[in-house]
């Protein structure tokens, strides 16, 4: 079954023509890679997946059209995004108020945010950055933190934009297992060539605002 | 939930170790502005005096590494010297003497709270006390994208400096400063676009949960009481 689809999609930013004509599908659990070329609109698309961009076209969750802002509220609440940036990403004051905020948002009760919270520092070994702030981790850790603080979230979907840039041996093994174990379907935007093999997941091409299959 | 046996402790600004950053932060923030207030209203030396060994207790039970905060309040003091000479210009030293004692005493109450517990402790602590939610999730943001802001501005100038940049009184240099403020500017911008895009894509709906919560334990009523004690036997013997 499908999760997440979108046909014919097309993004203009500032006069540009920056997505042409996407068509892309994503069947539950499955796993993909887009890569290609900077600029190529990788980044607008995962952006425009989560309902940031205006666009032309179809875009569809489990079958569900996606229109008006209400719908893709209800779409951040399932779908995950990893943003190229984790500087952009974090703002709450510690890294274990950041893992908290999703699912206290979503109203989970706080005993079981606190098990999901502890769970998911265990996962990716970052007990120890529990009550680090936010703004004072180094480049890898936050890259580590941004990814956790999305799987908290429980999300069906999780697209994530360039998540192993910066990343030590360690951590990138981390994550790479975190990859081959969730359930989650994942979109994983990279020009890691080392992450692609290692997967051997389907690969997409963007090339010029339009997705290929490689 | 008690975090603070696991991992690493909270950072407050001085990493205060000793009894106040252990107390709950909204204690802190009633008790402190309470005795702020009376030594605002005194209204000679002896109404200041009295709070004075109850600030010097607080401030040794405070911190392993006494000289920091020492050194914060002599800065603040040498700003108050110039209202001492003032006053004496005026031909009031008395008054200059008070106002110099008087703001000293709540220099000394107000770093004792600011620097024993995180910003964002206060913050939340001023939630439980009914400040409005906007105005403390303004300063939330505003001080947790202080930092970013910082670190931008160091990374430009590294990258000039890294190129030949020497500041000097020029052109150049104006021109330079300049582009970093610009540059600041729109990225701050882009920044807080993305910063909004974040909130949204974990589900956002305008208030900011949290996720560790305080709860007034004995130190704190004991604390309460003796503060309180002291406050009351002070207030009917030198202000009544």
């Amino acid at each position: 079954m499908e999760v997440l689809s979108v046909e014919d999609l097309r993004v203009k930013l500032e006069g540009r023509e920056v997505l042409k004509g996407v068509n892309f599908s994503l069947k539950k659990g499955e796993k993909v890679f887009i890569t290609g070329p900077n600029g190529a609109g990788k980044t607008t698309f995962l952006e425009t997946l989560m309902g940031f961009v205006p666009f032309e076209g179809e875009i569809l969750f489990k079958g569900k059209h996606l229109k008006s802002e209400d719908d893709f509220a209800l779409l951040r609440g399932r779908v995950g995004y990893v943003f190229q940036n984790p500087d952009d990403q974090l703002f709450a004051p510690t890294v274990e108020e950041e893992l908290a905020f999703a699912p206290l948002v979503k109203g989970i009760k706080r005993e079981q945010v606190k098990e999901i919270v502890e769970r998911t520092l265990r996962e990716f070994e970052i007990k120890h950055l529990r009550n680090k702030p936010t703004y004072k981790l180094s480049g890898g850790e936050k890259r580590i933190v941004s990814v956790a603080c999305v799987v908290t979230m429980d999300p069906e979907v999780i697209l994530l934009d360039e998540p192993t840039t910066g990343l030590d041996r360690n951590k990138w093994e981390k994550l790479v297992e975190f990859f081959e174990r969730t359930g989650s379907s994942l979109v994983v935007v990279t020009h890691d060539t080392k992450l692609m093999e290692r997967l051997g997941w389907k690969r997409y091409v963007m090339e010029d605002g339009k997705l290929c299959s490689a | 939930m008690d975090t603070a046996t696991e991992g690493e402790k909270v950072e407050t600004p001085l990493n205060g170790e000793g009894l106040l950053s252990r107390l709950d932060p909204r204690v802190k923030i009633v008790l402190f502005l309470v005795l702020a207030w009376t030594v605002a209203l005194a209204g000679n030396l002896l109404q200041v005096f009295v709070f004075l060994p109850l600030a010097l207790l607080f401030y040794s039970t405070a911190y392993r590494k006494t000289t920091t905060i020492l050194k914060l309040l002599l800065f603040a003091d040498f700003f108050l010297l110039f209202v001492v000479l003032t006053q004496l210009f005026l031909g009031s030293p008395y008054e200059g003497i008070l106002i110099f004692f008087k703001s000293t005493v709540i220099v000394l109450f107000s770093l004792l709270l600011l620097t024993t517990s995180s910003v964002f402790d206060l913050l939340h602590a001023l939630h439980h006390l009914k400040v409005p939610n906007k105005l403390l999730q303004i300063t939330f943001f505003f001080y947790r994208y202080l930092f970013t802001v910082r670190e931008q501005l160091q990374l430009a100038e590294k990258s000039a400096k890294s190129r030949g940049f020497i500041p000097k009184t020029s052109i150049q240099t104006y021109k330079t400063y300049a582009y970093f403020m610009g540059n600041l500017l729109l990225k701050s911008y882009f920044k807080s676009e993305n910063v909004y895009k974040a909130l949204i894509s974990r589900g956002f709906k305008g208030y900011f949960p949290v996720f560790r919560h305080f709860e007034l334990r004995k130190l704190d009523i004991l604390f309460s009481l003796f503060t309180i004690i002291y406050w009351g036997v002070a207030v009917w013997k030198f202000y009544l």
